[in-house]
């Protein structure tokens, strides 16, 4: 008897131990890897590239800096995710999809659970909307769509290759003088947001995410030569100051929030513009350290077509977006918002242009609630908003402030202050926008 | 005349063509207002969203309806003396019509080309895309 009651002993010691190699196995830590790649421009001079951002029909006529795919990994151990941050004006739902088919076998290999793909939104770049082509034409350029589609899969794969443990820590930064709101009231975020990993292995190097809720359009709108604008000189900046890997993110920028001109030459203004920025990021403290526990919320939502235009686009096959008509026969468009969540730092991708007053809330009766406030409710104290993530769907605005032009809508400005209106998708769209965020906050 | 009227059925078709076509016409008024009101669930909506799509905006089934009970007493009343020529152009014009009609209604990525012509003369006319 008294030997059993032993051997039993031992076999629930040994379970215990087996248990605790098990936990050790599970221990969860931040891992985290960086990719780039440089798009090439296509030399097929019977196919034009227009450059994007502007006015239509403008061929591009030379290049200042090609633009580039920038890839971060992250997991925590048991989830994990890739930020691809592109240097284009935007990237509609249809070529998101396209990069997520691009990497579904990656997918499957890797378990990442969450593919998400931003635009830094250069008005200096390859026309990847297909909206600055001329009249009635898309002027995307199919060979450059390809290679920016395999160059952001790439990149994926290169920063899922070059993962390696580390820490993972968040700070923000005030700027000043860095930023104009082209329309009243005069609201933007002046904070630069940082992650910075840090890795364990110090022959690798660290990885920083830097946002910053200005237009990429330093260069201004003379410039017909392409060029990642200031997004691309604070990385290279950083990436030698530092050694880290950098990618850029932009915040809420609608409303319409740019950098001032600081110089009268586009190219110095450009620099000089970086410089400032790049020097408020590597002003920046450590900041504080988030657990490593990830949780992602993806929510597709419809909104509705009411832009005219925008109507046109899709008829002519340009916008990319799943778009039906309803029995009242408005158009509904499909896109998406997905909620990261690091430690207690909530990373919010929007689809679109969103104007920083949606944040932080207008406090009017008929616009949503802010969704600081909302994200507050569920107990996110920090919230750090990426803008153009995972489509690209125009302006979003608070509808109390959302006027048309009565005669030409879409197409004309109303009096006052009212551009943004011409290339939103239409009044509903805030509300839908902070409904879908509450409906990711409850999955999560 | 009097032959035209002494035959009843033909009198019959056209009122028929035009009674299906203001029929046609209310019931999408109605299912639109009708829905709006009830403010009915979205599998009901997408019902009657089928039925709307399938059956009222479908050229094909818009031109059966109306077209040929149309076309069909439009001959007929072409066979009648005084009636010959303006029921010739009435007949094309009918057709003419419904082509057009037709194209109107056609969608092309989901999209109906009524509610695009508009902004296509308007993109024109201003001479592209501006800004983002």
């Amino acid at each position: 008897m008294k030997k059993y009651f032993f051997a039993a002993i031992l076999v629930a010691v040994c379970l215990l131990c087996g248990c605790q190699t098990r936990e050790t196995n599970t221990e969860q830590v931040w891992s985290a890897g960086f990719g780039l790649v440089t798009l090439e421009l296509p030399t097929d001079p019977a196919q034009p590239l227009y450059i994007a951002g502007y006015h239509s029909g403008r061929e591009i006529t030379g290049v200042l800096d090609l633009q580039q795919a920038r890839a971060l990994w992250l997991d925590d151990g048991s989830t994990s995710m890739v930020l691809i941050a592109v240097d284009c004006v935007g990237l509609d739902s249809g070529t998101v999809t396209r990069i997520r088919e691009e990497l579904s076998d990656f997918c499957r290999d890797t378990g990442c659970d969450s593919i998400n793909v931003v635009s830094t939104h250069t008005h200096a770049g390859v026309d990847t909307l297909g909206l600055w082509g001329p009249v009635a034409m898309n002027g995307k350029n199919e060979a450059f769509m390809q290679t920016l589609i395999r160059g952001a899969a790439t990149a994926a794969k290169v920063a899922y290759e070059d993962r390696s443990r580390g820490s993972l820590r968040y700070v923000t930064m005030p700027t000043e003088a860095l930023q104009e709101d082209s329309r009243d009231p005069q609201v933007f975020d002046s904070d630069l947001y940082q992650l910075r990993f840090q890795p364990e292995d110090p022959a690798k190097h660290g990885i920083r995410l830097i946002s910053f809720a200005a237009h990429a359009e330093a260069l201004r709108s003379e410039n017909t030569m392409v060029s990642r604008d200031y997004p691309g000189a604070v990385c290279d900046i950083l990436a030698k100051e530092t050694g880290d890997d950098v990618l850029y993110v932009p915040g809420a920028i609608g409303g319409l929030i740019m950098t001032p001109r600081l110089k009268e030459n586009p190219v110095e203004n450009l620099q000089v513009t970086a410089q400032r920025i790049a020097n408020r990021a590597l002003a920046a403290k450590e900041g504080r350290a988030l657990a490593p526990q990830m949780s992602l919320s993806r929510v597709e939502f419809e909104t509705e077509l009411d832009n005219t235009l925008f109507q046109y686009y899709k008829f002519l096959g340009i916008l990319g977006n799943p778009v039906r008509q309803t029995l009242f026969g408005e158009y509904r468009l499909t896109t998406e918002l997905t909620l990261i969540r690091l430690g207690d730092l909530a990373l919010l991708l929007l689809p679109g242009e969103v104007f920083p007053e949606l944040v932080g809330g207008t406090g009017k009766e008929t616009d949503p609630p802010a969704l600081q406030d909302v994200a507050a409710r569920y107990g996110l104290e920090d919230l750090m908003v990426i803008g153009l993530a995972n489509d690209e769907i125009g302006y979003i605005l608070p509808p109390s402030d959302f006027v048309l032009n009565e005669r030409l809508p879409y197409l004309s400005e109303a009096e006052g202050d009212h551009y943004e209106e011409t290339n939103s998708v239409g009044p509903d769209c805030a509300w839908d926008l902070v409904e879908a965020f509450e409906k990711a906050l409850k999955m999560d | 005349m009097r032959r035209f009227f002494s035959k009843n059925w033909i009198a019959a078709l056209v009122s028929a063509s035009v009674m299906t076509l203001t029929a046609a016409v209310m019931a999408r008024l109605l299912l639109r207002h009708i829905s709006l009101f009830l403010s009915f669930d979205h599998q009901f909506r997408a019902i009657f969203a089928q039925i709307h799509d399938g059956v009222l905006n479908s050229p094909v089934v818009l031109m059966m309806a109306i077209a040929f009970p149309a076309a069909w007493g439009l001959r007929k009343l072409g066979k009648c003396k005084h009636w010959r020529i303006p029921a010739g152009i009435l007949w094309v014009l009918l057709w003419l019509l419904l082509l057009i009609s037709a194209l109107l209604l056609t969608r092309v990525n989901g999209i109906r080309f009524a509610d695009v012509l508009v902004s296509l003369l308007d993109v024109l006319q201003k001479g592209g895309f501006d800004g983002l």
